[in-house]
């Protein structure tokens, strides 16, 4: 499979060899990282419940929150490949609280504003925020693939943009 | 006395739903949790709900703060340190803020991270660490060519500014679950076994090289 922070940053393979070659276990395990919360289908995915085109639409909220158009058109274009869940799109870019985010279910809204939170004032979480999700139906484990996900993108997308800008000195 | 609720202190967690037992986990939730670098810690036990995630997770963080060769660790500590200040993490404040004054030994300049925030007096080289890690933080696209060649002016290579972007890149990650799954507690007695794993690792860093 491609490399995904390769891929999101825009290098070509002599790019990402000089810039992340000399630690190729970085390289390996964000991949690994990615392909465990974000897989092409969850077959192998012992959590049931949390359904990949809500975990495409978490990814895609986020890199939309953290200003990150290339994460953005990547998450985006895998959300598209599931046309049942056309709606999910119009959220990617209402967010919870305008537009299309009004007609959201009360779980979607409720998992579209923990990721405003987590993405921009984690610092401001409290317990409350995590019972709002609980009363909103979603399982334990439920919420920490939601917060992974949102973590792991504030993590990818900012490898990515130092990489970006790394290529600019090459 | 200092101000700052920023602190070397050691510092207990506390998960705000319930974390896995391991005793009745799954396996894979088993070997997730003994993988992780504290155990008998709450926080990665809540972690493995969801283990592919949190073994993947554990291979990141040693990836990037162990991976030889490149910038020391005691600097790859201060970006951690920096971006768990601005983010306002105190317990991944406490934990790397430690780490940084083990393998550099400049426990002042640290202390004074903690008491002051990002504009505490430091010198050219940590200043340019600092500002990176920060730029980054805030929003990623706030880093930019300037904070590139400030740190190329202090003497590292493009590998090494690198190793700052990942090691501050990894606690956006981390400092986003520990500050939303639980909250960080002055030790108690129950807490006892997962501040141990701290120790064990802090006494590992000890003798481990820079």
């Amino acid at each position: 499979m491609t490399d995904v922070i390769d891929a999101i940053s825009g290098l070509d393979t002599a790019q990402s060899v000089a810039l992340r070659g000399h630690r190729p276990d970085v390289v390996s395990s964000a991949q690994a990282s990615y392909e465990a919360l974000l897989p092409q289908s969850l077959d192998a995915d012992p959590v049931p419940g949390f359904a990949l085109p809500t975990r495409l639409l978490v990814a895609a909220r986020s890199a939309r929150l953290e200003h990150s158009p290339a994460a953005l058109a990547h998450y985006s274009e895998r959300l598209s490949a599931h046309p049942e869940q056309s709606a999910l799109l119009a959220f990617v870019e209402s967010g919870p609280d305008r537009g299309a985010g009004l007609l959201a279910s009360r779980r979607e809204r409720a998992i579209l504003r923990h990721v405003e939170l987590l993405v921009a004032r984690p610092a401001a979480t409290t317990a409350s925020d995590l019972d709002a999700l609980t009363a909103a139906g979603l399982t334990p484990a439920e919420i920490v693939v939601l917060s992974q996900i949102v973590a792991f993108v504030s993590f990818q997308v900012r490898i990515a943009h130092g990489l970006t800008v790394l290529k600019g000195t090459l | 006395m200092s101000e700052s609720r920023f602190s070397t202190d050691e510092r207990a967690w506390h998960a705000w739903i319930t974390p896995v037992d391991p005793a009745t986990g799954t396996e894979p939730q088993r070997e997730a949790i003994e993988a992780s670098i504290w155990p008998n810690s709450p926080y990665f036990r809540l972690l493995a709900w969801h283990p592919a995630s949190l073994h993947a997770r554990t291979l990141v963080d040693q990836a990037v703060f162990l991976g030889r060769p490149g910038l020391r660790r005691g600097e790859r500590e201060l970006a951690a340190t920096v971006v768990s200040r601005v983010n306002g993490c105190v317990l991944c404040t406490s934990v790397h803020a430690r780490l940084s004054i083990t393998f550099t030994k400049r426990e002042d300049e640290v202390r004074a991270l903690l008491e002051h925030g990002i504009d505490a007096e430091l010198d050219p080289r940590w200043r340019a660490i600092t500002d990176a890690a920060a730029a980054l933080t805030a929003i990623p696209n706030a880093f930019g060519p300037e904070h590139v060649a400030a740190l190329q002016a202090v003497g590292l290579n493009a590998a090494e500014v690198l190793d700052i972007v990942q090691s501050g890149a990894f606690f956006a990650w981390a400092n986003r679950l520990m500050l939303s799954l639980g909250e960080p507690l002055p030790p108690a007695a129950d807490d006892a076994q997962a501040i141990a794993d701290q120790q064990a690792n802090d006494a590992r860093a000890h003798t481990s090289e820079d």
